[in-house]
């Protein structure tokens, strides 16, 4: 198994996690996936690395106030959690976690999430 | 040994042909090396075409002239500087695990490293794949190769490649990418072609336009003389990557295409059985013809026929000094 991988599958050890995927958000291209994954998610990585640009864009105009490092997105069920990596790097990544809310607490998992992306290329 | 012949991979705004011609002739070939778990380098001959090294199956790595490798997209882009980079380079030179040496002198993570690796390849092979292919065969087939991909391709236990990705990449997912793109690429209007479109930023901007950093450093290198590609090579960022960031630059009025880079014909006789008007190049007969902003408020810009170099260029001295050199100058602009 990949190094990637196993860091992935760490990302999965938080409870409700669902799935965990690495973006490149340059390009919306899916790096490395672990658990459940749906069949559209090579669309939705997509789409994903299109919002974090937009977002990006529109703070950039108004507030300057910044990096994007989180976007949430929250249904009655579950909680889709978009991490911005360290900018710093050679390829600009993202990850997504799909969160099942009724088995956490949303900030919890996002906590958990957080402390654990300055490990997750390591 | 395999080979097939096949064409560019065609640019259709709709519907499957996309991915009908060169990539197709290019996934027949790791299909079945995939299946047979092969070891060795395919080549690609075509433009730009590329070595495509493998191990079990699995793509290690690519090269090729259509886009940045891990190296130049690590160096580049600044994550690893050049001195710490030519030290590592240097022990790595006794044992030939330049990836290893990186990660122990904690100048990238290994799971980083494997990210840079797999995005490189994914853009490598869009590049390989997405562009004119002529010929592509299984060769240097290797008798035993190891499971990280060191020694492959039958040229005696060494490593072939720099940074080759442990463990392979499986040539369906990097196909995968290669037809997403091809498809996002077909219905993107308004589009910078990365292999073709040269761009020049617009001179006329407002001094306070906001621009990521990303965006100014690509408007400071778009002089009309680079296509992405050229770009990513500069930047060390991939080339798809660019294409897509130049062709939001050029709808929004920051960078316009000045001229095109003519693609070389198939040398293998395919141009006389098909011949294309000599004002129209082979490679851009089945293109639409260049975009045309409707921007109330701005000058209509020259067609890349018209475009003149500016006076304070190297070009433009050149041209008065020669002024016969303009004419029938196949990279001076062949825009339709």
């Amino acid at each position: 198994m990949s190094v990637l991988d196993e860091s992935l599958r760490e990302v999965l050890r938080i409870d409700g996690a669902r799935a965990a995927v690495l973006i490149d958000a340059a390009t919306g291209m899916i790096v490395a996936s672990a658990g459940d994954l749906s069949a559209g998610l090579p669309q939705a990585a997509a789409s994903m690395a299109d919002e974090v640009r937009a977002v990006a864009g529109t703070h950039g105009l108004a507030f300057a106030a910044g990096a994007v490092e989180e976007i949430a997105a929250l249904t009655e069920q579950r909680c889709h959690l978009l991490e911005v990596l360290d900018p710093g790097t050679g390829a600009d990544l993202l990850l997504f976690v799909d969160v099942d809310r009724s088995l956490t607490n949303v900030a919890l998992a996002g906590l958990q999430v957080r402390q654990l992306l300055p490990g997750l290329l390591g | 040994m395999n080979a097939a012949r096949r064409e560019r991979s065609g640019t259709a705004r709709t519907g499957q042909p996309v991915a009908s011609t060169g990539y197709e002739t290019v996934r027949r070939v790791l299909a079945d090396c995939e299946t047979k778990r092969s070891f060795g380098v395919v080549r690609v001959t075509g433009e730009p075409g590329g070595l495509i090294y493998l191990a079990d199956g699995g793509v290690i790595a690519i090269e090729t002239a259509g886009a940045p490798g891990a190296d130049v997209v690590l160096l580049r882009s600044g994550r690893i500087r050049e001195s710490e980079w030519t030290a590592a380079y240097a022990e790595a030179a006794a044992h030939g695990q330049l990836a290893a040496e990186l990660t122990s002198r904690g100048l990238i993570g290994a799971a980083e490293l494997e990210a840079v690796l797999r995005v490189a390849l994914a853009d490598a092979m869009f590049a390989v794949a997405g562009g004119l292919v002529e010929e592509c065969a299984l060769e240097q087939v290797a008798a035993h190769g190891s499971e990280d991909g060191q020694g492959p391709a039958g040229t005696g236990g060494e490593a072939p490649v720099l940074l080759p990705l442990s463990p392979p990449a499986s040539p369906t997912w990097l196909l995968a990418e290669t037809v997403r793109r091809l498809e996002v690429l077909a219905r993107t209007p308004e589009l910078v072609r990365h292999d073709r479109d040269r761009v020049t930023a617009d001179p006329e901007r407002p001094a306070n336009t906001p621009l990521s950093r990303a965006q100014e450093e690509l408007a400071g290198l778009a002089n009309g003389r680079r296509t992405a590609r050229d770009m990513a090579f500069v930047t060390g960022r991939g080339v798809y990557a660019l294409s897509l960031e130049l062709t939001r630059m050029n709808r929004a009025g920051l960078v316009a295409i000045t001229s095109r880079r003519a693609i070389r014909p198939p040398a293998d006789g395919t141009r006389k059985q098909a011949p294309a008007p000599k004002s129209q190049p082979a490679a851009e007969a089945s293109q639409p013809p260049l975009p045309r902003r409707s921007n109330p408020g701005r000058q209509p810009r020259p067609g890349p026929a018209e475009i003149a170099p500016p006076p304070s260029s190297a070009l433009h001295r050149l041209l008065k000094l020669f002024p016969a050199a303009t004419d029938g100058d196949a990279e001076a602009g062949t825009g339709s």
